[in-house]
């Protein structure tokens, strides 16, 4: 029987990883790049958070200072890219590699810092409220940046580079500033996870791609708006119901699931949401 | 003025020169692979030439990329998904195209005067697309498709406007009257205008003068 307490849970979770899958929504459906860099830019961003509040500073400036360092990443993925001319995928791999060392190198060489006693933008008791409020100010911000004259080029730069070129504004320009803007999103997302929980894991990156992704799919395949209007916030909706679906898959003892088989249970939620998009575009 | 002073480009084009006059409409023939495509893309920025330069009312745009360009160069491409954005409406296609050369704003692209003009322009093609604005391009047939690509193209200002085998994908009166359509912004804006054409029966009907491009190098040839 699953708890009201485990649903309010996954809810919150949800809605922090809402930002990941704005972000993921950037890279993949707008600029039309497949960013490798979350991984490391989501926990890049949690060490930088976790140690600037193990230093005693302001949680807000380590979120700030996360937010930053995620669109770092995504400036160096784009360098890599565009500049040296390394194929989308093999960047962002790359550069998620060396995050990974750099991360620990931030963490002091343990692979890991708890912080639960120092004070987080949840000390106030209602993270809900907190995740809530930052989630819908974000929102509502992705959704008139990309409404803009500026939005619609890079919305446009994902779907026919060409176009955009002829009518001048800078492929490559665009492609930088997405890529910024979602590590930037990942790496706020990161400091945010990590205050959430009140400890910090080198490990705690992994699968970041995968979940954001699969929320991006959920979201944009239950509600199947073309409008950014709408598919923004289908996004962080598609984020909460996966974290949902997993606990209801995590408790459902005829299936005889074990944690373990979450990532199982991931992999055949995406391929089955994408056969269903597929199905849902053709006919 | 357009001049382009002894362009080499790969293997296609050898030591190409050409002036266009301001207002202009120079229809452009030759076999398949002569080197058409090739001399706009050239002359559009997509291709940096080997040797030789190009010159927009005096001013040298040899090395400017495609996109900088863009503000004195409009194109449209022969075919018309490349010249619109099917996952997006024609309102948002408009959008774009209108800002061309112009810096782009973190500003709501929406005002009733572009609203206005979108629509005047649109109502020339008589295709009631002044109507569906909200609509997806991906929805509309290629032909409509082209018709917009057409309309985006002169929607901003430029000086010079490259078209490549534009009504490929059109019926007969399609064709004519967006001919019609391009021949009166000609004429009208002062602009220069080179026109990539297999249908020879443009060559009788519009424009100043045809060349022939053959073996990558131009020379005047008799619609007759």
């Amino acid at each position: 029987m699953i708890s009201a307490q485990e649903l309010l849970l996954s809810l919150e979770i949800g809605l922090i990883y809402g930002i990941v899958a704005i972000g993921i929504y950037i890279t993949f459906r707008a600029i039309n790049f497949p960013d490798m860099t979350c991984d490391g830019s989501f926990i890049l961003g949690a060490v930088v958070s976790s140690v600037t509040i193990k230093c005693g500073y302001n949680p807000c400036l380590s979120i700030g200072l996360a937010f930053l360092s995620g669109g770092l990443s995504g400036f160096f993925t784009g360098i890599l890219n565009i500049w040296l001319k390394i194929e989308d995928l093999l960047s962002g791999i790359i550069i998620a590699f060396m995050l990974y060392s750099i991360s620990l190198r931030i963490m002091g060489d343990s692979p890991n810092i708890t912080f639960i006693d120092e004070f987080t933008v949840f000390s106030g008791g209602k993270p809900l409220c907190a995740i809530a409020t930052i989630l819908f100010i974000l929102v509502v911000f992705f959704i008139f940046i990309l409404n803009t004259d500026f939005g619609l080029s890079l919305r446009a730069v994902g779907k026919n580079k060409k176009f955009i070129s002829i009518y001048g504004a800078s492929v490559n320009a665009l492609i930088f500033t997405g890529l910024i803007a979602s590590n930037a999103m990942i790496g706020m997302c990161g400091a945010l996870f990590t205050q959430y929980q009140g400890f910090c894991d080198i490990s705690q990156g992994t699968g970041t791609l995968v979940i954001g992704l699969a929320s991006v799919i959920i979201g944009n395949t239950i509600f199947s708006f073309k409008s950014v209007f709408w598919s923004v916030p289908a996004c962080v909706i598609g984020s909460v119901l996966y974290r949902v679906f997993m606990v209801f898959a995590m408790h459902s003892d005829s299936l005889g699931l074990k944690t373990q088989d979450l990532n199982l249970v991931t992999g055949i939620l995406m391929i089955t949401l994408t056969i269903l998009r597929k199905r849902k575009c053709s006919s | 003025m357009l001049q382009l002073k002894n362009i080499t480009v790969r293997n296609v084009l050898h030591n190409l020169n050409l002036t266009v006059d301001t207002g202009d409409f120079i229809l452009l023939i030759g076999e398949n692979g002569a080197g058409k495509t090739t001399l706009f893309n050239t002359i559009s920025g997509d291709l940096i030439p080997k040797s030789g330069s190009i010159i927009i009312d005096g001013r040298d745009v040899t090395c400017i990329p495609q996109h900088k360009r863009a503000v004195l160069v409009s194109s449209v491409l022969q075919d018309p998904r490349s010249g619109t954005v099917g996952g997006m409406t024609l309102r948002e296609n408009l959008h774009i195209a209108y800002t061309r050369g112009k810096r782009r704003h973190l500003k709501i692209s929406n005002s009733c005067l572009r609203e206005d003009l979108y629509k005047e322009k649109l109502s020339l093609l008589g295709m009631n697309l002044e109507n569906r604005l909200d609509e997806y391009v991906e929805n509309l047939s290629g032909g409509q498709r082209q018709a917009l690509s057409i309309i985006l193209s002169i929607i901003a200002d430029s000086k010079i406007i490259l078209l490549d085998e534009i009504t490929a994908a059109l019926d007969a009166k399609s064709s004519y009257s967006i001919m019609e359509i391009v021949d009166k912004t000609i004429r009208q804006g002062q602009k220069t205008c080179l026109m990539i054409t297999h249908d020879i029966s443009h060559t009788t009907q519009f424009g100043d003068k045809v060349l022939l491009l053959k073996k990558g190098t131009l020379k005047e040839a008799n619609p007759s």
